[in-house]
């Protein structure tokens, strides 16, 4: 197996009495998808933040394509090659969705895109995630599925070789689902890199490579997606009695 | 939504406007060197609030210590005319140690958030005003700081009136380019800017050094043409406040908003000076509560006002 | 210096610390429940000091029992304020909801204080009761009464303070909404009316304070303005929600502005801006900030 293009390294992460991430170790592999579940307060978002820059972690390394991440601004890391979504989705409110697009092309990048080539990028991305006829509203009269269209279009202007996505699918209706399901694996199919965070089970069970669970800021099991499903820690921890829902799942 | 340049029509009246401004100091009315130095001053104050907005409106800060730039550029200049400098050098080093000044105090300012920032801000203008006052020696401290009289009312007209226009043009090219959009994306959310690569620190310094250029100029002017500052006009509280106000009240955000807010606002403020003889002071300040209830997007924004400007082609796309 | 100079800077430095922690604190609660930075503020604490003039002078009320009724009457007053100006506002998104109160405060502020001018041209400028209480004699000491007795009284209000926050339903409303209004909310309380009555608490205080500096020192119309930024200067400098750095920020640049004053008088007035300054770049959130 090929060295992971993104490695967590015994990060922990605390926060005056609570600690968030208990030596948490993550290695993610170059054009898979892998997925972290877990209880709400696991300590998920905390470590995509981690991972992004946004808190330096209290102890433990991050690494990418070789290189150390940890104590780097959340900007170098971004223009490493690293972008993200929110949990509660945060566009430019203010800005058009066009902008939105704009600034992450144009500052999120390793290297900046010639002058001529920019608006034909972010009508490019725009197209891909079917946003093409809203480009000119502002972000904030959006609804709350173009919003995440937004959010994905955004990350995905920066170039990234990983993608942080953090509940992307959570709250969609089941067709929203399928389609951003499959908008996802065109991303993959591309060989973006994907770690997401998500409590839609159809989803993680269906995109996932590898599925990483957390609980209490520890990792408590780790595999591929069926298995997770079966593992008798991660359904006392989490899945309850979904698991028989999942065991039959496609 | 189509942009159609505006119809000859339409720009008659704005098109008389200009000309009338240009053209007053050569008109044959008695009272036109009255006009025009009420109208230089104008150009002041507007310069001064469309300056203040490129950090106030496009960055998100409101920087409150704005003024302390014109203060600097108007001391330095002054100082350096006694001392035998000419007008243009005292403008340069004005303007280097406006820019300088703003360099250093970036970096720890910026990381103050909201009000915290501009509270701080404002409290630089009072400390300005004081260190200013405490430097006898070389400000000449509360008795003020006098200059070589000359009659420069004809020169400052034109003078002013191209730095507002030399501001306004400022304002659009930065919001149209690269560092505005960044600028912008640090005004809607910082945090999340920072993320997608926008590299923050830096481009808020840029923004306050450019913001500083205007300011300083028209400190070093202002000195020029007045030929008497003290620290308690140039650091004072109205100066500090009014760029704000005309910014805000005129709509912050949009090139041609502070324009519009010095010109209601000044305008206002010659109206009622005039009309009345006491409570003044409670007139402005019925209509400043006024704007804050009625207009939270300034005069600009309002749907006729809106509608209008960009049928003149004066309003730009602000998202 | 002798021992009978410094005992009276300091307690020069406390008592004037501790009236600006009063008012400070008043603007503290206002600004902590609702987000708004009330520029009208130093206003009712002028008239505050106003009314307790009147009070003394027209109606011959002892200065000390003015201090127990004018801030009530400034109570209703702060709440019909905010019902006024302020509530209008409460729809729109929130920068701009606090930009467009922060141009009504400022507006409201200078009526005031033109208003209170305007009034006032018919007497002196400056409004002052200069109480006398004889001394009292320690040891070697001359302790000057009337400012003790100001001292406590300033006390007693804050303790009363203390104890309404942490004792009265009304009070840990205004702690809830303070530090979370959504969370205040969904818990059912009625946010707009605790706006309303943060409005009326911080308006009382600013006036005790008022009614306090009328006695032993003055007020004028013009002192509202200035007061105020002292004021957030204060605020920011202990840190916005914590009411424990707002006092200890008052008596910080009380204490500083008299022994300071004192040695270069040039400076006194400074020391206020400089502390902010310095202070918020060493510590970005204020002193005990969060």
């Amino acid at each position: 197996m090929s060295a992971p293009l993104m490695s967590v390294q015994g990060v922990s992460k605390r926060f005056a009495g609570l600690l968030a991430l208990n030596r948490v170790e993550v290695a993610v592999e170059a054009g898979r998808i892998t997925s972290i579940i877990g209880p709400n307060g696991a300590g998920k978002t905390t470590l995509f933040n981690v991972i992004a820059g946004d808190e330096p972690p209290t102890a433990g390394t991050v690494t990418f394509d070789g290189r150390t991440l940890t104590g780097l601004p959340p900007d170098e890391i971004c223009r490493a090659g690293i972008s993200r979504t929110y949990q509660s989705v945060r566009p430019f409110h203010g800005l058009s969705v066009r902008n939105n697009v704009r600034v992450a092309l144009l500052f999120g990048r390793k290297s900046r895109p010639p002058r001529a080539a920019v608006e034909e990028q972010v009508e490019r991305t725009l197209a891909f995630v079917h946003l093409s006829h809203q480009s000119g509203r502002r972000a904030e009269t959006l609804t709350p599925l173009e919003r995440k269209r937004l959010e994905l279009a955004r990350a995905l202007a920066t170039e990234p070789r990983l993608l942080l996505l953090d509940e992307l699918i959570g709250g969609l209706t089941p067709t929203e689902t399928q389609e951003m399901m499959d908008t996802l694996r065109a991303v993959n199919d591309r060989g973006i890199t994907i770690l997401l965070i998500e409590h839609v089970m159809k989803a993680v069970m269906g995109l996932s490579h590898r599925v990483i669970v957390l609980h209490h800021g520890e990792k408590i099991a780790e595999g591929a997606p069926q298995a997770i499903a079966r593992d008798p820690f991660v359904i006392r921890a989490y899945l309850g009695d979904a698991a028989e829902r999942l065991a039959a799942a496609p | 939504m189509r942009r159609h340049p505006p119809t000859l029509r339409a720009l008659l009246l704005p098109g008389a406007v200009v000309l009338g401004v240009l053209a007053l100091p050569w008109l044959p009315a008695d009272s036109r060197i009255y006009y025009m130095q009420e109208l230089t001053m104008g150009f002041l104050y507007a310069g001064l609030a469309q300056s203040y907005d490129l950090v106030g409106g496009l960055l998100g800060y409101i920087n409150l210590g704005h003024i302390v730039f014109f203060g600097l550029g108007a001391y330095t200049t002054g100082i350096l005319f006694n001392l035998g400098v000419p007008l243009i050098g005292g403008l340069a080093a004005s303007i280097l140690v406006a820019g300088a000044f703003a360099a250093l105090i970036s970096i720890p300012f910026f990381r103050l958030r909201g009000a915290y920032f501009s509270l701080a801000t404002f409290a630089l203008v009072k400390l300005m005003e004081h260190v200013t006052d405490n430097l006898r020696d070389l400000t000449g401290g509360s008795s003020g700081l006098k200059i070589l009289a000359g009659n420069r009312v004809l020169p400052m007209y034109y003078v002013t009136l191209a730095l507002l226009a030399a501001a306004m043009a400022t304002s659009w090219a930065v919001g149209r380019s690269r560092l505005g959009l960044g600028m912008k994306s640090i005004r809607e959310d910082e945090g999340v800017a920072r993320d997608f690569g926008v590299p923050t620190t830096r481009i808020k310094a840029q923004a306050l050094v450019i913001s500083t250029v205007l300011p300083a100029a028209l400190g070093g002017l202002f000195t020029w043409y007045i030929n008497f500052i003290n620290p308690g006009e140039v650091f004072g509280l109205k100066l500090a406040l009014q760029p704000v106000a005309m910014a805000m009240l005129g709509g912050s955000g949009l090139v041609i908003g502070p324009l519009i807010g010095t010109a209601f606002l000044y305008g206002l403020e010659e109206l009622i000076w005039t009309r009345f003889e006491f409570l003044q002071g409670a007139m402005l300040g019925l209509v400043v509560v006024l704007v804050g209830l009625f207009m939270p997007g300034g005069i600009a924004r309002l749907k006729g006002v809106e509608r209008a400007l960009e049928r003149l082609g004066l309003k730009e796309d602000d998202s | 210096m002798d021992l009978q100079a410094i005992l009276q800077l300091v307690i020069n430095g406390v008592l004037g610390g501790a009236v600006y922690s009063l008012a400070a604190l008043g603007l503290a609660l206002i600004f902590g429940v609702s987000g708004v930075l009330n520029l009208a503020h130093g206003e009712f604490l002028m008239l505050g000091g106003f009314f307790a003039f009147l009070g003394y002078d027209r109606l011959g009320i002892n200065p000390f029992v003015l201090v127990f009724i004018v801030p009530p009457v400034f109570f209703v007053l702060g709440y019909a304020f905010e019902r006024v100006m302020i509530r209008p506002l409460a729809l729109r998104k929130e920068h701009v909801r606090l930009a467009s109160a922060t141009l009504v405060t400022l507006g409201a502020a200078l009526i005031f204080e033109d208003v209170a001018a305007f009034a006032s041209l018919g007497t002196e400028f400056d409004k002052s009761i200069g109480y006398f209480i004889g001394s009292l004699t320690v040891g070697t000491l001359v302790l000057p009464s009337l400012k003790l007795i100001m001292f406590g009284l300033v006390v007693l209000l804050m303790a009363q303070l203390a104890w309404f926050l942490k004792y009265t339903y009304v009070g840990l409303a205004v702690q809830a909404v303070t530090q979370s209004r959504r969370g205040a909310q969904l818990s059912g309380v009625n946010v707009a009316a605790i706006n309303g009555i943060a409005f009326g608490l911080g308006t009382f205080l600013a006036a005790a304070a008022g009614a306090l500096e009328v006695i032993h020192s003055s007020v004028n119309p013009l002192v509202g303005l200035p007061l105020t930024l002292k004021y957030l200067c204060i605020i920011v400098m202990g840190g916005l929600g914590s009411f424990a750095g707002v006092t200890l920020g008052g008596m910080i640049i009380g204490l500083s502005e008299s022994i300071v004053g004192y040695f270069t008088p040039a400076w006194g007035q400074t020391v206020a801006y400089l502390l902010l300054v310095g202070i918020l770049l060493i510590r970005p959130k204020g002193l005990l900030g969060r």
